[in-house]
C-alpha cells in the first residue's frame, strides 16, 4: 500500500480508471451515433439535462478547474474577472442565439447563415473562420493540457499531448457527437462533484466560517491591501475591457459551443438546456473562487508558485494538503482523483471541439463546397471520420511543435475572432433584413483578419512577454483585440450589406423569421 | 418536412394576396411575434449587458472604491461579482418566465396556423 502512494500508483490507477470508463463509453456510443445526424449532433434526441451538462462541461475546461483557480489563488480579485467574462457570455446566447440557432441550423454554425445567404463564398468564409477559431482554442488546449498532463502524470509533455491526442481522435472515429458529449457529461460531474467535496472539506477546515478562510486567504496572500480589489493581474484597465468584451460576445460565436443546441430536439428543449447549464456553472464558478482563496489560506502562495509559476497545481496542493497532506493516504487519494479529473477535462473538451471542426470540414466545406451531388449525407460521416484523423495528427503534431511558446494568447485568440467575425455574421442573417453576401464575406473577412493581425503585432507575440523580437516594444499596446476587432467585424458587415442589392436565391427573411420563430421546417430528431 | 423552398412560395403566395384580404396573414403573425420577441429579449440583453460592463468598468476605474468594507471581508468590488452572478441567473429566469407565458403560446399558434395554411386550410 505504501508503496502505490509513494510512487504516484493510485494516480495511475485513477487516471487508468477514467480512460477505461470512458472508452467503454465510446464503445456504447459507436452503437447510437449511426447515420449522419447521429454522428455529428447525437441524432437530435439528448435531453436538456443531458445536453445541459454537456454545455457546462465546455465552460468546465481545465482551465477553469486549473487555471482560473490558480490566478484566484495567486491574485485574488483579478483571477474572478475571467469567472464573470464566461458567465457573462451566456446572457446573449440565451436570450438572443440559442433558440433561433436550433430552429435554423442543421449541424454547424454556417447553416443559419447558409438558410439566406447560399453564396459559396459566404459558406467558405464562415467555415474558414470556425476552423481557424477551432484550431487555435485546441492547440492552447492541447498544448496546455500536454503540460498539465506532465504535472499530474508520470510521463513527459510530448507523450501527454500524444496520449489526449490520440484519445481524443478515437472518441470522435468511434463514437461521434454522442461520445464526445457522454465523457463530457461524465466528466461535468465529476468535476462539480469534485469542486462541492473540495469546498466542503475546505470550509470544515475554517469550522464553517467563511469570513475567517477568506481573512486568512486575504492575510496570507502576496498582497494583503490588493488581494480583494482590482489591479494584481491585469495592470491596464483597457486591456481587461478589451478581454471582457471577447468573453462576453465571443462565447455566443465558438462553433463547438453553438453545435450542442442541435443536440436537443426543440427550441424549448435548447433553452431548459441553456437554463441548467447555466445553473451548474455559477454554481462551479463560485465553487472554483472559493477554491481558490482556500488555496492561499491553506497552502500558501510560496508553496503553490514553487510548483507553477501560473499557480496550476493550486488545486492540487490544495487536495493534497486537505486529504492530509503529501504522502499521506488520505493526501494521495485526494490529489488522484483531482489529477485524473483534471485530465478529463481537458480530454472533454478537446472532444468537443475535434467533432465541431470535423462537421465544418465534412459538413461545410466537403458536403457544400466540393461535393457536386449523389448521396451527401451518407458520404459526410466517411469524411468527417478522415478529418477527424487528418486535422486531429495536425493539431498534435502543431502542439509539439509550438509546446515551448506560451501559447495562452490563443484562446483570447480565438475569443476574439469568434465575437468579431461570427457574431456578427450570425446575428445579422438572423436580425436584419437588409443583411447580404457581400456583408458577410465583409464581416469574416474583417473580423478575422483585424484579431490575427492585431494579436500578431500586440505583447502576446512581440516584446518582452512574447514570442518574438523580445526587445521590441509592440505596435500595438493590447493583448486583446476585442476592443477593435469586434467593432471593424460588425461595422464591416454593416457596410457590405449596404453598398449591395438586397439578396435573391435563399430564404425570404420573412421565411427565415417563421423558421426561426415557430419552428417550421426545423431539423426533427431522428428516431430511436 | 418543409423546405425553406415551400416556406418561401407560401409567404410569396401570402404577399401576393396581402393586397386584396384584409384577415391577417402568415407574414403578419411572423411579423407581429418577431415584433413581440426582439422587444423583450433586446430590451433585456441590452439591460444586462450594459449592467455587466457598467459595473466592470466601475471596478477597472474606481478600485479604491471597491476595497470598501460592506460586511467583514466581503467589499465592494466582491460584491459587484455577486450581484453579476446573481443578475445573469435572474435575467435568464426572468427571460424563461416570459417565454412560457407570453411567447410559447403564440410560437406554437404561429406553428399551427404555418401547418393549416400550407395544407391548404388557410385559402380565404
Amino acid at each position: 500500500m505504501n508503496d502505490l502512494i509513494s510512487h504516484g500508483g493510485l494516480r495511475i490507477i485513477a487516471f487508468v480508471g477514467f480512460i477505461g470508463l470512458s472508452l467503454i463509453l465510446t464503445g456504447w456510443s459507436a452503437r447510437r451515433s449511426r447515420g449522419t445526424s447521429g454522428f455529428f449532433v447525437a441524432g437530435r434526441n439528448l435531453s436538456p439535462f443531458q445536453n445541459g451538462l454537456a454545455l457546462a462541461g465546455d465552460f468546465m475546461s481545465a482551465g477553469s478547474f486549473l487555471g482560473v483557480t490558480g490566478l484566484v489563488a495567486l491574485f485574488g480579485f483579478d483571477g474572478i474577472v475571467y469567472q464573470v467574462g464566461f458567465i457573462a457570455g451566456w446572457i446573449m446566447i440565451m436570450l438572443i442565439v440559442a433558440e433561433p440557432l436550433r430552429n435554423c441550423g442543421k449541424y454547424t454554425l454556417s447553416d443559419v447563415v447558409a438558410l439566406r445567404l447560399r453564396s459559396r463564398g459566404v459558406r467558405a468564409a464562415t467555415s474558414g473562420s470556425s476552423l481557424l477559431i477551432s484550431l487555435a482554442y485546441l492547440l492552447a488546449q492541447l498544448v496546455g493540457g500536454g503540460a498539465l498532463a506532465s504535472l499530474l502524470l508520470p510521463i513527459g509533455t510530448n507523450a501527454a499531448i500524444v496520449l489526449i491526442g490520440v484519445l481524443m481522435i478515437a472518441y470522435v472515429l468511434f463514437g461521434g457527437m454522442v461520445a464526445a458529449t457522454y465523457v463530457q457529461i461524465v466528466k461535468a460531474v465529476l468535476v462539480w462533484a469534485a469542486g462541492a467535496v473540495l469546498v466542503l472539506l475546505a470550509l470544515a477546515h475554517f469550522s464553517f466560517d467563511v469570513g475567517a478562510l477568506f481573512n486568512k486567504a486575504r492575510l496570507s496572500s502576496l498582497h494583503p491591501a490588493q488581494y480583494f480589489v482590482p489591479g494584481g493581474y491585469f495592470k491596464d484597465p483597457l486591456d481587461t475591457l478589451s478581454l471582457a468584451l471577447a468573453l462576453a460576445l465571443g462565447t455566443a460565436g465558438l462553433p463547438h459551443v453553438m453545435t450542442r443546441f442541435y443536440t436537443v430536439p426543440s427550441a424549448v428543449a435548447a433553452r431548459k438546456s441553456a437554463k441548467i447549464g447555466l445553473i451548474v456553472m455559477v454554481s462551479f464558478a463560485v465553487m472554483m473562487i472559493v477554491l481558490g482563496f482556500s488555496a492561499t489560506a491553506i497552502v500558501g502562495p510560496a508553496a503553490i508558485l514553487a510548483t507553477h509559476s501560473s499557480g496550476n497545481s493550486a488545486i492540487t496542493l490544495l487536495a493534497t494538503t486537505l486529504g492530509g497532506g503529501a504522502g499521506s493516504a488520505g493526501g494521495e487519494l485526494l490529489l488522484a482523483c483531482v489529477s485524473a479529473i483534471a485530465f478529463a477535462t481537458i480530454l472533454a473538451v478537446v472532444s468537443g471541439i475535434m467533432i465541431s471542426s470535423a462537421s465544418t470540414i465534412s459538413h461545410d466545406i466537403f458536403g457544400q463546397l466540393f461535393s457536386a451531388s449523389g448521396d451527401k449525407e451518407r458520404r459526410q460521416v466517411v469524411v468527417a471520420k478522415i478529418a477527424t484523423i487528418v486535422f486531429g495528427m495536425a493539431a498534435m503534431g502543431l502542439a509539439l511543435l509550438v509546446k515551448t511558446f506560451n501559447v495562452a494568447f490563443l484562446v483570447g485568440l480565438a475569443f476574439a475572432i469568434a465575437a468579431s467575425a461570427n457574431l456578427p455574421v450570425v446575428l445579422f442573417s438572423m436580425y436584419w433584413r437588409r443583411f447580404t453576401d457581400r456583408g458577410a464575406v465583409a464581416a469574416v473577412l474583417a473580423g478575422t483578419l483585424s484579431s490575427i493581425g492585431l494579436v500578431l503585432v500586440g505583447p502576446a507575440v512581440i516584446g518582452a512577454k512574447g514570442i518574438i523580437f523580445k526587445d521590441v516594444t509592440p505596435p500595438f499596446w493590447l493583448s486583446n483585440p476585442g476592443l477593435f476587432s469586434i467593432p471593424v467585424g460588425f461595422i464591416a458587415g454593416w457596410i457590405g450589406s449596404l453598398t449591395t442589392r438586397a439578396n435573391a436565391g435563399g430564404a425570404s427573411f420573412d421565411a427565415q423569421q417563421l423558421r426561426m420563430l415557430s419552428g417550421l421546417g426545423a431539423e426533427a430528431a431522428s428516431e430511436h | 418536412m418543409h423546405s425553406m423552398e415551400s416556406i418561401n412560395a407560401e409567404f410569396e403566395r401570402q404577399n401576393a394576396k396581402r393586397a386584396r384580404y384584409s384577415s391577417l396573414s402568415l407574414v403578419d403573425k411572423t411579423q407581429a411575434l418577431a415584433k413581440l420577441r426582439n422587444r423583450f429579449v433586446w430590451s433585456l440583453l441590452y439591460t444586462s449587458l450594459g449592467i455587466y460592463f457598467g459595473l466592470l468598468i466601475a471596478v477597472l476605474e474606481f478600485p479604491g472604491v471597491m476595497s470598501l468594507s460592506v460586511y467583514g471581508e466581503l467589499n465592494l468590488g466582491l460584491l459587484v461579482v455577486v450581484i453579476q452572478f446573481a443578475l445573469t441567473i435572474a435575467t435568464f429566469w426572468g427571460y424563461c418566465a416570459w417565454a412560457e407565458r407570453a411567447y410559447d403560446p403564440k410560437a406554437a399558434d404561429l406553428l399551427r396556423s404555418a401547418l393549416a395554411q400550407s395544407n391548404g386550410d388557410g385559402h380565404e
